[in-house]
């Protein structure tokens, strides 16, 4: 391997790092509070990139307000998601498999209304020349795209962060993650945060799905299922529920996967399967994650 | 000869040290009451006892083996078993079933053996079925047998909680809390099905109990606990006088 | 066993078996292979049933175990000639390539393989609890499909296997949907299953009464496992194809809506929820394919079917979480009592009714 062969492969590693950060971190926020693995949260990310198609092939909106609509939408059906799939079973105090059955179902159902609706052929998508317009580094060319992702998720990171940390929702986000109840006595509406948390993370999904789509531009229904279960095991390899944890388990895992594929390419047919084997390796030695804390259980 | 010994035990979670240098001695045949305010520790010792928590300093020994790190599990099958503060029954099981559980662990059968329905096994399995509704009887619960557990008013889900615990043929038997919520004429019951146990079982046990009632009734000695320490020991009337144990309770005495 | 009893169990047993000594004479071949996959998936969903709703360990693992299972029986009874013929990127390895051997060994030889796969995936996963453990077998059912797609002097990749000889029959289905239901009712029945059972119901006071939580555990994941291995060598000896693709989570989704509509916890509902839930499958599918009626003509919508299907999962959850028989049985106790009940309303004379 040449070096600029090298530093091509590193800016590819740093996207995709980014990327799976981006869309882990929306991951993380949902299962910190409702410790619900959001299956269905792959399928926001599509949702989002298909409402940025659309908005720009029939509606003909310039990219950037089609992509702000993608977004606001976006996180509009992550609500109503919650709303309809879980917000009943958690009133009724359902046992917590019962809510990941109902968010399988949940992510079925919209790959296969989106298969119903846009149908299964791949779609192209729209490539801004903005995103779209080359760098020549030295020997090395890389699109813009590229360099924009890295720089948008630490941008976000730091929104997060401001919300999370310094907001008074943010507050009550995490005084509910940290104890259910008492986050109740202490009257804190928790419908309502548990909505914004869910408005907040699909809105990363959509942000996440119109990236994907950018590096990736053949689209189609059940394109996010793959991307979305990986941002969720480098959710879990971060330690859920942990912001940071999310960020370094997304570069993790992007890294792991270019790079290993770069350095040996005869496994490039095992691409997919690293994710879970990390996942695996990682729950093995330490269940919460790098950055997870221990939980210990009452008796 | 003491059957339990806790030689300066210590267990932390994380900044909080939950038990500190705790020291036990429980002779055979003894009932020894635990005593001291929430969060004391109690239900810690409890738990470095039965497996559930692994010690980060000393030392615990039953029989004069040393168990420190053995499992949950084999601790049981040597003679140490336990009830839970806050009830811990198998919800979706009948009260037969529930004491059937605590049988597994004497089986012996081989899964393969049982699958077949071998003659050895349907003999075993008539055995226990015998031997868990004597144990009812002996609770008092049999005629509730194929009720579900939950169903059980609170009391008699008590009972059957320690009669479970009886199923395993312990030595040790561990009571945590075991007149929580009780009226004082349940109080008394228990109490005296307590000591009865204890002889027809030759039990030792271990007690964990707020109601004063109880501990300075059955106990022949009482260890206290605060804020991980061993506070105080002795017997009850010892216990009762005690200036540290007044303290803990009631608070510093305001001496001006 | 009473006289009663086993007078109910032959009966049954005759019944089932002239209906289907009939169905294999007089049926056409597309409601046998119904059937035939009622009867398969029926087994697999006992075995999911005995792991999520029996042990309370949630796995996502099945389909992974049933691409084992298929591929492992395949490689043994597909005939040299095929095999030749269908490995023409890279040829078969020794020695599935010098092999040609009877069904049951092929099934012998799943059911090994899928216990051994099992048994080592069980040991890392099954220290993870709830969520985690689902998420991990997903995973480790995912690897399994990437490596088949990989392994291409074994599995033939992507293209998979064709041209397996169609053993499965009614018999070999329902004899083994049969034993399935026999070994999970015993099991289930017994000690074993009562210290399952409380593994699920709490597991701090199980290994408190002395169950050994990972033994049992990694027993229950095994047995189910192995059980849904057999069920995938029936279906690759039923569809005479496999591929990885066929092994998605999708299969597993397939499984698990089965069982949670049965309900979990239940053998009388994972067998109803396999029938349900096949024929359901079957009799959508014309949802998915173009429909003509007189001289309008729909066109299918791929994905249709299963819009419905999770949509029948979600209510299902939301609405009667319990499934339809919660953890209740269609025992020989309740068949007596419902008989009873007719024969003493019709005899009248001696009840005081």
């Amino acid at each position: 391997m040449t070096l600029t062969h090298f530093f091509q492969h590193l800016a590819n590693a740093v996207y995709l790092g980014s990327l799976y950060a981006l869309i882990a971190i929306g991951y993380t926020m949902v299962y910190g509070i409702l410790r619900l693995i959001n299956f269905a949260h792959g399928e926001l990310l599509i949702v989002g990139a298909f409402i940025a198609y659309y908005g720009i092939l029939i509606f003909h909106l310039p990219w950037w307000l089609s992509f702000i609509i993608a977004i606001a939408l976006g996180a509009l059906v992550g609500m109503s998601l919650e709303r309809v799939a879980y917000r009943p079973l958690r009133e009724r105090g359902a046992p917590r498999i019962s809510l990941l059955v109902s968010a399988i179902g949940a992510s079925f159902f919209l790959q296969n209304l989106g298969l119903v609706i846009i149908g299964g052929r791949h779609k192209s998508f729209y490539r801004p020349p903005f995103f779209a317009q080359t760098l020549q580094l030295g020997d090395v060319t890389v699109m813009n795209f590229l360099f924009i992702l890295p720089i948008i998720t630490i941008i976000i990171l730091g929104i997060v962060f401001l919300l999370v940390y310094r907001s008074k929702t943010g507050m009550a986000m995490r005084a509910l993650a940290k104890d259910y109840p008492t986050a109740r006595l202490m009257g804190i509406n928790i419908n309502r945060i548990i909505a914004y948390t869910f408005a907040l993370g699909s809105a990363l999904a959509a942000i996440g799905g119109i990236m994907y789509a950018l590096r990736y531009p053949a689209i189609h229904p059940l394109a996010g299922v793959l991307p979305g279960l990986k941002c969720f095991i480098a959710a879990v390899v971060g330690g859920i529920g942990n912001v940071p944890g999310a960020v370094l388990g997304g570069f993790i895992l992007g890294m792991l996967e270019i790079m290993g594929i770069a350095f040996f390419p005869h496994l490039a047919g095992y691409r997919d399967a690293i994710a879970f084997i990390v996942l695996i390796i990682i729950l093995s030695f330490k269940p919460t994650g790098l950055l997870g804390e221990q939980v210990v259980e009452k008796v | 000869m003491a059957i339990l010994k806790l030689d300066q035990v210590t267990k932390r979670f994380g900044g909080l040290v939950a038990l500190k240098d705790f020291n036990a001695n429980l002779e055979e045949g003894e009932i020894v009451g635990l005593i001291g305010p929430n969060g004391a520790g109690k239900t810690t010792a409890f738990n470095v006892i039965t497996g559930v928590y692994k010690p980060e300093q000393g030392r615990v020994t039953f029989n004069s083996r040393d168990i420190t790190m053995l499992k949950a599990h084999p601790r049981t099958a040597m003679g140490i078993c336990r009830t839970f503060q806050n009830i811990r029954l198998f919800d979706q099981m009948t009260v037969l079933e529930n004491i059937l559980v605590a049988m597994h662990i004497r089986l012996k059968k081989s899964i393969f053996s049982v699958v077949a329905g071998s003659p050895g096994y349907q003999k075993r399995e008539k055995e226990m079925k015998e031997e868990a509704f004597e144990l009812l009887r002996y609770v008092n619960l049999d005629h509730l047998a194929d009720e579900r557990a939950p169903n059980l008013p609170y009391g008699q889900q008590r009972r059957l909680e320690i009669g479970r615990a009886l199923a395993t043929n312990p030595k040790l038997l561990l009571l945590d809390e075991p007149a929580a919520g009780m009226n004082p004429q349940e109080t008394a019951e228990l109490m005296e099905f307590i000591n009865k146990i204890q002889g027809e079982f030759k039990l030792t046990i271990f007690i964990i109990e707020h109601q004063m009632m109880v501990v300075m009734g059955i106990c022949k000695r009482i260890l206290v606990l605060d804020y991980g320490l061993t506070i105080a020991q002795g017997t009850p009337k010892e216990i009762q006088n005690n200036p540290k144990v007044i303290e803990a309770y009631l608070g510093v005495k305001d001496s001006a | 066993m009473t006289k009663q009893r086993k007078l109910i169990l032959l009966v049954g047993a005759l019944i089932v078996s002239s209906f289907l000594i009939y169905a294999n004479f007089f049926f056409d071949p597309y409601v046998l292979r119904i059937l035939n996959l009622i009867a398969i998936y029926m087994s697999a969903a006992l075995g999911l049933s005995l792991i999520n709703g029996f042990t309370g360990q949630f796995s996502l693992g099945i389909a992974g175990f049933m691409a084992v299972g298929g591929y492992a029986a395949s490689l043994l009874t597909l005939p040299i000639s095929v095999k030749e013929s269908i490995f023409f990127i890279r040829p078969l390895i020794w020695p599935f390539n010098s092999l040609e051997l009877p069904f049951i060994v092929g099934i012998l030889f799943a059911a090994v393989m899928t216990a051994i796969f099992s048994f080592l995936i069980g040991f890392p996963v099954l220290r993870l609890r709830g969520d985690y453990l689902a998420i991990a077998t997903l995973g480790f059912s995912e690897v399994i499909r990437v490596v088949s797609t990989n392994t291409i002097t074994i599995t033939n990749g992507a293209l998979g296997l064709k041209g397996i000889p169609a053993f499965t029959n009614i018999w070999w289905s329902f004899g083994f949907a049969g034993f399935s239901l026999f070994v999970i009712w015993r099991l289930i029945n017994s000690s074993y299953g009562r210290a399952f059972k409380a593994i699920r119901d709490n597991e701090m006071a199980a290994e408190a009464m002395g169950i050994a939580l990972f033994k049992n555990k990694l027993l229950a994941f095994v047995i189910g496992s192995t059980l849904a291995g057999i069920a995938g060598a029936l279906l690759a000896h039923l569809l005479t194809a496999i591929d990885p693709a066929m092994f998605r989570f999708f299969l597993t989704f397939n499984v698990l809506l089965m069982i949670v509509l049965g309900g979990m916890g239940s053998i009388t509902g994972a067998v109803l929820g396999a029938t349900i839930v096949t024929f359901l499958f079957e009799f959508l599918r014309y949802l998915d394919s173009p429909m003509e009626w007189g001289f309008i003509t729909i066109p299918g919508a791929p994905g249709l079917r299963m819009v419905i299907f999770s949509t029948l999962l979600i209510i299902m959850i939301l609405f009667r979480r319990q499934g339809l028989m919660g953890d209740r049985e269609l025992s020989l106790a309740w068949i007596e009592k419902s008989f009873s009940r007719i024969f003493h309303r019709r005899g009248g004379g001696n009840g005081n009714s």
